[in-house]
């Protein structure tokens, strides 16, 4: 069970991502397929969001877009005071390096490196911090995700929630403000998935750090401050989750069976919870 | 069904169907240059050789036994006409006459041609090429050498000297002293030109006139000296130079049928040549079929990475056909009907392009070389389309039977549960348990006994059966494994390479180097068939290049360290003695034309220097004091000190000075030992050595001056002891010695005009150029007193030529294979960043600029295709460098360091464009496409 430091502690104030009636089509075959249909969400920093929704309800466009991974075909994103819309590529890839790590469903290790490497080629990239720096940050960051005895080892010796602590590490190993996360635990086991979100709800609680992610998994949403339901391109609903109500103190304590508790999001349906009034009302935060 | 599925698959992927048509096209298309050049090769080197020796094929003259060597030609050309594969027959009259122009006069060959005459090329350097009588005055062409000599231009009016060849009686002598008559006339030259083929010799020297001319001049009424036949070009068309050259006999068969051999003297320049050169053309051959096999290599290799790469792409839609129910052969069917399709597209295209490449490239470069017109090329024969054709099926077959087995042998699973279909099903665990022979181990065990085999069996019998074919394969099969074998064994070399070029790369882009190190070290997916093509395609060029590179830098010492000196005067001998037989003696059986007084004048000619004059080699023996060793030598006569003549390298002692060799010239019964005989005999300066002499009972006791590693050019002083074991040593002494030694005492003292010279060893006077002055002597001398005069300079200009004919001939054959391994080096490299595109995906969402990418995959393309092509040169420069120096100490010539400057350069200058374009084009999508659409085809 990790230790899960109470949100309290972390001053949240201003909006970190900031998406304005943001629509987005995809060209299928000789059809224009709407994956976002003005969309408007307020992220502020510090805050851990997830997006659910079925199948092409447009949540992992919408996680793109707000990763400054892809852009949006109208409206406006606005990610730490850059308006993405109107960067270039280049500019999007800096903006990336130095703000944002990112957390993928099937890890994406560079498998010729280890795992310290892995954990250094961002900052290599970045070329911020000199070698040595690098690499001392680079163990510390593993240490923190429970590898310290891995460093060394490639991501075909590590198990699958190893290789995702490694891509969590890797994810801020330049200190970003914001963390993007896609199907994290979706190629893990239950019980190593709760482990992952256990330690990502750990880099919200302790170090401030803003995450967005995507799961389909309701009882992985519940790490989450407030989750964003979306259907058909569109948000139809937002709640707050148990964790948030249980004042950061995730209600299964990892057990997989409390999970069935949590609120049915899978669909159009509204969630039980209310917003949680500590935070913007719906309305604010969803325009 | 089938169609459609392979049309749109092969739309789907583009790029790799296009790539694939390209690298089908090229290699296509260079195998069929190859297979054309081959072709051409042989069709024109009758036409090679005949620039040589004359492009004739028989030349019918009198014997010199006959009354009269002039004969009426008019019935033998009727007769000659009539016979099945003369094209032309024509009369000539060709001897040497004396040219006099002014005040200079020398002795040259002349060819008087009727005007049909065309046999051979004439090109004019000046004035026209117009024979005919003008103003009562014929005219003449002077071909270059001795216009130059004799100082003559256009307009010069020339007088030429002719006597008729002189006969002599059966069984004897020509006699030298008898009277012939000389006719003179006076002819204008109206042209000065070089000849290829015209006058049988090999040069420029001579004089050519119109016959009519010539016989109405001198009164020869309608006589000819000889008849030059031609025959059809299409007896050559043979792959086996022997057997081109046995038609040709067996048309001049028929000719002797029906002139009868009698009255004629039956010479067979061309073919004879052409036989004689069969060697050489075997290796061209086997050189030709070598780039060819490695070309062919790389588009297989090639062809195979590709249509891997598509079949494990549609794994999982190959699975769906299984579940649907195709038959595993349905399968195999969709990836060999895929490569098919593919397959004639680009063998259609490559033929078009081969056939392009050698009508216009390949075939006027040889066309140059064998002096034919490119009107009279040869387009690519049907021969040569069909091998590459087959060829090229061939390999597309052996290049798809993997992918396709692999296709046909597709699990259900993959399409149902992709993450296990890799593991062991139920029908491997079958296989397993079954027990089967392992190939591998007999395979090992054919390829341990290949050299032994090829040692005690199959080189011998194709040595002492003489058959070509084999020997060309043989030839082909030891260069292919000498540079397979080389590139294996050096294979190892790349990782130093790597690790070299990434310590360079991080030194000039160390975060582009952070990345590039881990992919190259570390990398599982290594392409180590590409990385070998490369060794392969590299080590060939680069020994054959650095070869000639050695040959080139050592050109000029081994001619200096084995001619000896600037100039060698050799006269003809005649053999006397009676031919055949066991008791010929050696020491008797040829009399020199070298006379004291022809000695003297060649040797007090004011442009030479120096001179030394050696005899011939009288075979004898030696032993120590009470004979407890011996051995059979060549003794040699020195009338003169040989150190200011010879190069001051050429000699070489190792016990006493180079004084010795002066000493001996003037002190008799002194003598100069090779190294060798030295350390057999175990005698050294100052000891004396018994001599055995001619006659019976006639041994001369000899004090040795100088014990000698080397003379050059004189006789065999050498080290190596097998050359005492083979009686191949020789001894020097002076010229009263060796007349002493070789005199049987018993029939009186030597004769001291007896000419026992039979080599002048010369020097020039200061200021002279050696080329001309070759070309002055040989006027001179040359064929007036029958005596060649060899010129070291001459032979380091002709051999350094043909290495540069060779290189160009190389760099055509190494651009050719480069563009291949080009095209396998992009493949791979395609292939490759296709496989990582999740890593690309993943780089660019974390943020890597897209120039970051291009830089690691360039960087990762060049190091592996360079490290390969390095290692490739380093396999190629080293043995170049084994055999030189191999060579070198068995002929005991040192070796010049020498390094090819261009084909290797080239070579790596191409795998460096060829690594930036293919990771730039492959990477091109990539970078530009947002990392979410390349995730998101994953």
């Amino acid at each position: 069970m990790p230790n899960v430091v109470p949100h309290s502690d972390v001053i949240i104030q201003d909006v970190i991502i900031q998406i304005d009636n943001v629509h987005k089509s995809y060209v299928m075959g000789k059809e224009a397929v709407p994956a976002l249909r003005g969309v408007s969400l307020d992220i502020r920093r510090g805050e851990m969001v997830c997006l659910m929704g079925p199948s092409g309800s447009g949540k992992t466009t919408l996680l793109n877009i707000t990763g400054g991974l892809d852009s949006p075909g109208r409206g406006h994103v606005t990610i730490d005071g850059h308006n993405i819309v109107s960067m270039k590529e280049e500019g999007l890839a800096r903006l990336r390096l130095a703000t944002m790590g990112f957390v993928f469903q099937t890890f994406n290790l560079l498998s010729n490196f280890t795992a310290l490497e892995n954990v250094e080629a961002p900052m290599v990239l970045l070329g911020k911090w000199p070698r040595r720096e690098r690499k001392a940050r680079a163990e510390a960051l593993l240490t923190s995700v429970g590898l310290g005895d891995r460093m060394e080892h490639y991501p075909s010796e590590l198990s699958g929630g190893q290789q995702q602590r490694v891509a969590i590490a890797r994810a801020l190993a330049n200190d970003p403000a914001i963390v993007i996360g896609d199907e994290m635990t979706g190629d893990l086991d239950s019980a190593t998935g709760f482990e992952i979100m256990t330690l990502v709800r750990d880099l919200k609680d302790r170090q401030g750090k803003t995450i967005v992610y995507v799961t389909h998994d309701p009882r992985m949403a519940e790490f989450a401050d407030y989750t964003v339901h979306m259907l058909d391109g569109r948000i139809v609903d937002e709640a707050a989750s148990a964790i948030h109500r249980a004042g950061g103190e995730h209600p299964a304590h990892g057990n997989v069976a409390v999970a069935a508790d949590a609120p049915d999001h899978d669909g159009a349906g509204s969630p039980a919870s209310a917003p949680y009034a500590r935070t913007a009302p719906v309305a604010e935060r969803s325009r | 069904m089938i169609m459609t599925y392979i049309r749109r698959n092969l739309w789907r992927r583009k790029v790799r169907t296009i790539l694939m048509v390209l690298s089908l096209i090229v290699g296509v298309g260079t195998l069929v240059a190859l297979n054309a050049t081959v072709e051409s090769y042989r069709r024109f080197y009758a036409g090679s050789v005949s620039g040589k020796v004359g492009d004739f094929d028989l030349i019918l003259s009198r014997p010199e036994t006959a009354p009269n060597r002039l004969f009426d030609p008019a019935e033998t050309l009727t007769t000659l006409a009539a016979v099945p594969g003369v094209r032309t027959a024509l009369p000539r009259i060709q001897g040497t006459v004396t040219l006099i122009a002014g005040d200079k006069r020398g002795d040259t060959l002349m060819v008087a041609r009727r005007a049909d005459d065309t046999l051979g090329d004439i090109e004019v350097e000046e004035g026209t090429a117009d024979v005919a009588v003008r103003d009562g005055v014929p005219g003449a062409i002077i071909l270059q050498q001795t216009a130059d000599v004799l100082g003559l231009k256009v307009g010069d009016a020339v007088e030429i000297q002719y006597a008729p060849p002189p006969s002599r009686l059966k069984g004897r002598a020509p006699d030298e002293g008898a009277s012939r008559r000389r006719t003179t006339g006076t002819w204008t030259v109206r042209a000065i030109a070089t000849q290829r083929g015209v006058t049988g010799q090999d040069g420029n020297e001579g004089v050519l006139v119109d016959l009519a001319a010539l016989q109405e001049r001198f009164g020869l009424g309608q006589l000819a000296e000889r008849i030059a036949v031609d025959y059809d070009r299409s007896l050559y068309d043979s792959r086996d130079p022997q057997r081109s050259a046995f038609r040709t006999r067996a048309v001049t068969d028929d000719v002797r049928a029906k002139l009868g051999d009698a009255d004629w003297v039956y010479l067979m320049p061309r073919p004879r040549a052409v036989i004689d050169g069969a060697n050489a053309f075997i290796f061209w051959q086997s050189l030709i079929t070598m780039y060819g096999v490695l070309s062919l290599s790389v588009v297989g290799m090639l062809i195979r990475t590709l249509i891997m790469t598509n079949v494990q792409e549609q794994t999982r839609e190959m699975a769906i056909l299984r579940i649907l129910g195709a038959p595993r052969t349905h399968l195999f069917n969709i990836v060999a009907a895929e490569v098919a399709a593919v397959g004639s597209l680009g063998i259609g295209l490559g033929l078009v392009v081969g056939q392009a490449v050698n009508n216009l490239a390949i075939a006027p470069f040889i066309a140059g070389r064998a002096g034919e017109t490119v009107a009279d090329l040869p387009l690519v024969s049907v021969r040569a389309i069909t091998i590459s054709v087959i060829t090229a099926f061939l390999v597309l077959a052996l290049s798809t039977w993997a992918p396709a087995h692999k296709a046909a042998t597709t699990k259900i699973t993959h399409a149902i549960n992709p993450g296990v279909a890799d593991g062991l099903g139920l029908e491997d665990l079958a296989k397993l348990r079954e027990r089967r022979p392992d190939f591998k181990v007999s395979g090992r065990g054919l390829v341990v006994l290949t050299y032994p085999a090829l040692v005690f069996f199959v080189f011998p019998l194709a040595f002492d059966f003489g058959i070509l074919w084999v020997l060309s394969a043989l030839i082909f099969g030891s260069l292919l494994s000498l540079i397979v074998g080389a590139a294996l064994v050096f294979y190892i070399v790349i990782l130093p390479f790597e690790r070299l070029l990434v310590f360079v790369l991080k030194r000039f882009a160390p975060r582009i180097g952070y990345f590039v190190q881990r992919t190259t070290f570390r990398g599982k997916v290594r392409n180590t068939l590409i990385s070998l093509m490369i060794v392969m395609s590299a080590t060939l060029p680069a020994f054959l290049s650095t070869s000639l590179a050695l040959g080139i830098a050592n050109t000029d010492t081994d001619q200096r360290l084995t001619g000896g000196a600037p100039f060698v005067v050799w006269p003809a001998w005649t053999f006397v003695g009676r031919a055949g037989g066991a008791s010929v003696d050696p020491n008797q059986a040829a009399v020199s034309n070298f006379r004291p007084e022809l000695l003297n004048e060649v040797r007090s000619d004011a442009d030479f220097g120096a001179t030394a004059a050696l005899t011939y080699e009288f075979r004898t023996r030696v032993k120590d004091g009470v004979g407890l060793r011996d051995a059979n030598v060549r003794a040699l006569g020195v009338d003169a000190d040989l150190r200011p003549v010879l190069y001051p390298e050429a000699i070489e002692m190792v016990a006493g000075d180079d004084s010795a060799v002066a000493r001996v010239a003037g002190e008799p019964n002194t003598i100069v030992i090779g190294a060798a005989l030295a350390t057999y005999l175990d005698l050294g300066v100052g000891d004396e050595l018994v001599i055995v002499g001619g006659g019976r009972d006639h041994e001369v006791p000899m004090t040795i001056v100088g014990v000698a590693k080397r003379i050059g050019g004189v006789g065999n002083f050498t080290a190596k002891q097998t050359a005492v074991w083979g009686g191949d040593c020789s001894v020097l002494m002076g010229l009263e010695s060796f007349r002493i030694l070789a005199n049987d005492p018993q029939l009186g003292p030597p004769d001291k005009k007896t000419p026992i010279v039979r080599r002048l060893f010369a020097t020039h006077g200061p200021g002279i150029d050696e080329q001309q002055l070759t070309s002055d002597l040989r006027l001179r001398y040359a064929t007036q007193n029958d005596l060649t005069i060899d010129s070291t300079a001459e032979t380091v200009q002709t051999i350094r030529e043909e290495s540069k004919t060779g290189q160009l001939f190389l760099i055509v054959l190494t651009a050719l294979t480069s563009v291949l391994a080009v095209f396998g080096v992009f493949a791979v490299i395609y292939v490759s960043i296709y496989g990582r595109r999740g890593e690309i995906g993943m780089m660019k969402a974390i943020g890597t600029p897209g120039r970051h990418l291009l830089g690691v995959f360039v960087g990762e393309a060049m190091i592996m295709t360079l490290s390969a092509t390095l290692t490739g040169v380093t396999a190629g420069v080293l043995l170049a460098y084994a055999l030189r120096m191999s060579e070198g100490f068995r002929n005991e010539l040192p070796t010049h360091f020498a390094m090819d400057v261009i084909v290797v350069p080239a070579m790596l200058v191409l795998m460096i464009l060829a690594s930036l374009v293919s990771a730039t084009w492959a990477t091109h999508g990539y970078r530009k496409r947002p990392a979410i659409a390349i995730l998101r085809t994953l």
